[in-house]
């Protein structure tokens, strides 16, 4: 499976996913997958912003962190980077063949920023 | 998974998992697939999967091609045998060796074109022998009338 984490935040749109870099910067960072999977809600905010290093690696911390806010659901977040993050070595180890897009999770977040009304 | 021992004093073993050190030892078996540097670590993670399933295949393909060439040797030796033998009688020759090679029927090995070429050739049998029976009802129809 390639799972990847299609979102978008103030009309612009972010495909979200991991490479062995992007994993390799997250350890650099502190993180620690033992500890993610553990606890994984205090590396969240690092598995999230590690998540952008591929696709959008010019993309400032702060907007990271206002994407992350703005996001729902966390606990079906923090289980998907868990699995993409699991996935980005569970390539290098399973011998079955490919299963195509199957369980491809879509994520799906409008724009959640505060409107303001306008007079 | 990799992981990296940190030996205390009393050298009890604490181990924490890095998936670095695990990535960097398997990056260089990962290019002996054929598998760049830049693909292992910058592209989608899943491709390693499919290069350790490409190594696999041409491992075994390595394999039956020397299976094969075994053969040929094989059979090069018993054909060539009668002549090597000391006792042999004058004038003793070496039995002909195969005139086409094992795999040229292999139905599975045959070219497209040679696929269609045989259907065609089947289709035009199928239509002479049509073409056949139906002079032949026309003929006896004939004689019935007559």
């Amino acid at each position: 499976m390639n799972t990847k984490i299609n979102l978008a935040y103030n009309g612009e749109k972010y495909v979200l996913e991991y490479n062995r870099m992007a994993v390799k910067l997250l350890e650099q960072n502190g993180f620690m997958l033992d500890e993610f999977l553990k606890k994984p809600m205090t590396n969240i905010e690092l598995a999230f912003s590690g998540a952008f290093i591929k696709n959008h690696s010019k993309v400032g911390q702060e907007k990271i962190d206002k994407i992350y806010d703005s996001c729902k659901d966390k606990a079906k977040l923090v289980a998907t980077l868990q699995k993409m993050i699991q996935e980005t070595y569970e390539s290098l180890l399973s011998d079955k063949p490919s299963d195509g897009d199957e369980g491809n999770t879509s994520w799906e977040v409008e724009d959640l920023s505060p409107k303001t009304s306008q007079k | 998974m990799g992981s990296r021992g940190l030996v205390s004093k009393d050298e009890s073993k604490v181990e924490d998992t890095s998936l670095t050190y695990f990535f960097e030892k398997l990056c260089p078996m990962y290019m002996s697939y054929g598998m760049t540097y830049d693909e292992f670590w910058y592209k989608s993670p899943y491709r390693a999967k499919f290069y350790l399933e490409a190594y696999k295949r041409k491992v075994k393909q390595q394999d039956e091609y020397m299976w094969v060439q075994g053969m040929y040797i094989y059979e090069a030796l018993c054909k060539v045998s009668p002549v090597l033998h000391a006792f042999s009688k004058k004038g003793t020759k070496p039995l002909p060796y195969s005139e086409k090679p094992y795999l040229r029927d292999d139905e599975n090995l045959e070219s497209e074109e040679e696929k269609k070429r045989k259907e065609e050739n089947e289709r035009l049998l199928v239509k002479l022998h049509f073409k056949k029976w139906v002079k032949d009802t026309q003929k006896r129809f004939a004689k019935k009338q007559k």
